[in-house]
């Protein structure tokens, strides 16, 4: 006996019908200081480097440097801002789903039943937001399947319980 | 019962483990340390240094001698109430207790020597988030196949679908003569042998780079060298080479690995004998194998032979470390039917459409090779080396050609259960894979793709990932949506 039944294709349950939740928009503010604490970095180095006069500063102009990494700084900026309202999650009975990206748009699924555990990770700066991320991993070659970050840490517990109660059924 | 068959106490393991355990020490130090008696034995004051390697050499052999006999002394082992404990460690004391039921295999292996003396290596495998391994380097024959029936007996007890495997009963499904052996040594991929000979080469040059700098016959062959690949004439004959080193050593490689080969099968077991030197038994369980791959190539199919890869999740899973697929080679379209029958049953395609790619694929892989030649052409140019460019010349139909074939040898359909797809360049690649195993599924679009909707989609099992790869919006959704429903509702084991 076949215990799969033939299922047409207006029955199955349709992952583009399914409503994508975004991700908790404090997350935003992650990112800003994130690209912050980067750009403050570069310059910092490149102030380094004219103070002591590098063989840099002898062919370009500082200005310049500035100006392009404030620029470099900017479209990093658009770029993860885009990136930010790009990265949603839903959760169904028997799976969760992520989907992310500017230029490659992904979709990603995994299936309760192959779950092998859910870890919770609260970054530095996430943690002053009560934000967390929420890893899952299964069997799959690549260890970590699916990483959303930016859930409050609340949802994301609730997340991870509603999950276990599941897989350890 | 016998004496020597009583495992409630502390026993070693033969004798003959100190050889062994010895070998095995040299082994892995001559594997490291190989290169660096090349520069003493090559130097100019050839008595002195002679001397000083020798004596070395004696000295490692000695400590290593010592560490074997004592690792021989302290590796003890016994079975008490359903576990299986081992006592081993020089300086650290190690004790392991593997409680039965996480036992999942136990491998005999044995080379040529183990067959000498008359003893065989006892792996155990166990199963679980912390693995262990077990393996006694050498034990008498009768001792091993005592614990083996030990173990099994008492799992049997505790378990109904655990099945002991003996190979003696049944006929082998698949038995590889020497001739076919030569016919798949014929027919390897000898490019790939070429690449392993050179990758070889160029490790002993670049690890002894001074010595070779300044070897004045080396400088000489260097010059020679050069001479010849200045004519057509010597070009040739270095293909001819080249090839014939290739094809040796494909020859080697295939007998060393393949020799005997032999399948046997049972219920949900299939188990592979096959080599030389080492004499390899390995155990595929039904449910663990996430897919096969059928592979053959344009020479093979004269022949009518393929190869079949099984990927199979392994028991120890340590993290960063691939483990290789299980390969059998010279398998005809009988013995392929046979093992698709094993693992999947009836399979039955007479309904399913074949799916290609979208055109856009051929664009897909012809920028992206465009890209590769630009790279290859900047370098080029940057090194001043301007006669390279006629390089291109031979490269860009080679190119178009493999985009070509790749594009026609790729294509994918599935039925209830099972998903075909195919790929390969100059071989043929056919990957036979149950979707319920899957792990995780992915669409992905770039922006390009966005334009005529069409998506990539990733399957992800427990081995490798699949790709299919510019599928069209409907058939991509559909996919998503059946494969990920077949995988929610089967309850069927997947590892």
């Amino acid at each position: 006996m076949l215990e799969n039944s033939q299922i047409f294709e207006t029955n199955l349950p349709e992952i583009e019908k399914v409503k994508f939740k975004r991700i908790h928009k404090n997350y935003l503010k992650v990112i800003l200081l994130n690209i912050f604490l980067f750009c403050t970095l570069l310059i910092t180095a490149n102030i380094l480097l004219f103070l002591f006069k590098d063989s840099l500063y002898t062919y370009i102009q500082p200005i310049y440097v500035y100006t392009s990494i404030f620029l470099f700084s900017l479209l990093l900026l658009l770029y993860y801002y885009i990136g930010f309202t790009k990265r949603k999650y839903a959760i169904r009975q028997k799976d969760i789903s992520y989907k992310s990206g500017v230029f490659i748009k992904s979709t990603t699924t995994v299936p309760f039943n192959r779950i092998q555990h859910i870890e919770i990770d609260e970054g530095f700066f996430s943690r002053f937001f009560k934000l967390a991320s929420i890893n899952i991993y299964t069997a799959g070659a690549e260890g970590k399947d699916l990483e959303i970050r930016g859930v409050s840490k609340e949802n994301a517990f609730r997340i991870k319980e509603f999950i276990t109660s599941i897989i350890y059924e | 019962m016998n004496n020597s068959l009583d495992f409630s106490t502390f026993s070693r393991q033969s004798v003959g483990g100190i050889v062994f355990i010895y070998l095995k020490n040299l082994y892995a130090i001559f594997k490291k340390l190989w290169v660096a008696f090349l520069p003493i034995l090559a130097s100019q004051n050839k008595s002195k240094s002679i001397l000083f390697a020798i004596s070395l050499i004696l000295v490692v052999l000695l400590f290593f001698l010592i560490k074997s006999i004592l690792s021989y002394l302290f590796y003890q082992f016994k079975i008490e109430d359903n576990h299986f404990i081992v006592k081993h460690g020089i300086l650290r004391k190690i004790q392991v207790s593997i409680p039965f039921e996480k036992i999942q295999n136990i491998n005999f292996k044995q080379n040529f020597i183990h067959q000498l003396i008359k003893v065989t290596q006892v792996d155990i495998e166990t199963a679980g988030a912390k693995s262990v391994e077990i393996s006694i380097k050498a034990l008498s024959i009768e001792k091993a196949k005592a614990i083996k029936h030990l173990i099994y007996s008492s799992k049997k007890n505790q378990s109904e679908n655990f099945e002991e495997t003996n190979t003696e009963i049944n006929k082998p499904i698949l038995r590889i003569s020497p001739t076919m052996l030569l016919k798949e040594g014929i027919t390897e991929n000898h490019f790939k042998s070429f690449i392993l000979f050179a990758a070889f080469l160029f490790s002993i040059y670049s690890q002894n780079r001074n010595f070779f700098k300044d070897n004045i016959i080396l400088k000489s062959v260097e010059k020679q060298f050069g001479e010849i690949t200045n004519t057509l004439y010597g070009i040739f004959i270095l293909i001819v080479f080249a090839l014939s080193i290739s094809l040796i050593i494909s020859f080697i490689k295939v007998f060393l690995i393949h020799f005997n080969l032999s399948v046997y099968y049972k219920d949900k077991v299939l188990e592979i004998v096959q080599g030389l030197l080492t004499k390899k038994h390995q155990i595929l369980k039904k449910e663990k194998v996430q897919s096969i791959v059928i592979s053959t190539n344009p020479l093979k199919r004269k022949f009518c032979l393929s190869s079949v890869y099984f990927k199979q999740v392994s028991n120890a899973k340590k993290p960063g470390k691939k483990s290789l697929p299980t390969r059998i080679i010279g398998c005809n379209s009988k013995h392929l039917d046979t093992i698709k029958q094993f693992l999947y049953g009836n399979i039955d395609f007479a309904n399913c459409k074949k799916h290609k790619p979208h055109n856009y694929y051929i664009v897909q892989m012809a920028i992206r090779n465009l890209f590769l030649l630009l790279i290859l052409n900047t370098i080029i140019l940057a090194t001043n080396d301007y006669p390279l460019f006629y390089m291109n010349i031979g490269l860009v139909p080679l190119l178009i050609f493999f985009i070509y074939k790749k594009y026609q040898k790729s294509y994918f359909k599935f039925n209830e259960n099972l998903l075909i797809v195919g790929s390969g360049k100059i071989g043929t690649d056919t990957t036979y894979f149950p979707y319920y195993k899957l792990q995780s599924i992915e669409l992905r679009q770039t922006i390009f793709q966005k334009k005529r909707t069409i998506y990539d989609i990733i399957l992800q099992n427990a081995t490798e990932k699949i790709k299919l790869p510019c599928v069209n919006q409907r058939t991509a959704n559909y996919i998503y949506n059946y494969f990920l429903y077949q995988t929610e509702i089967s309850t069927k084991k997947w590892m």
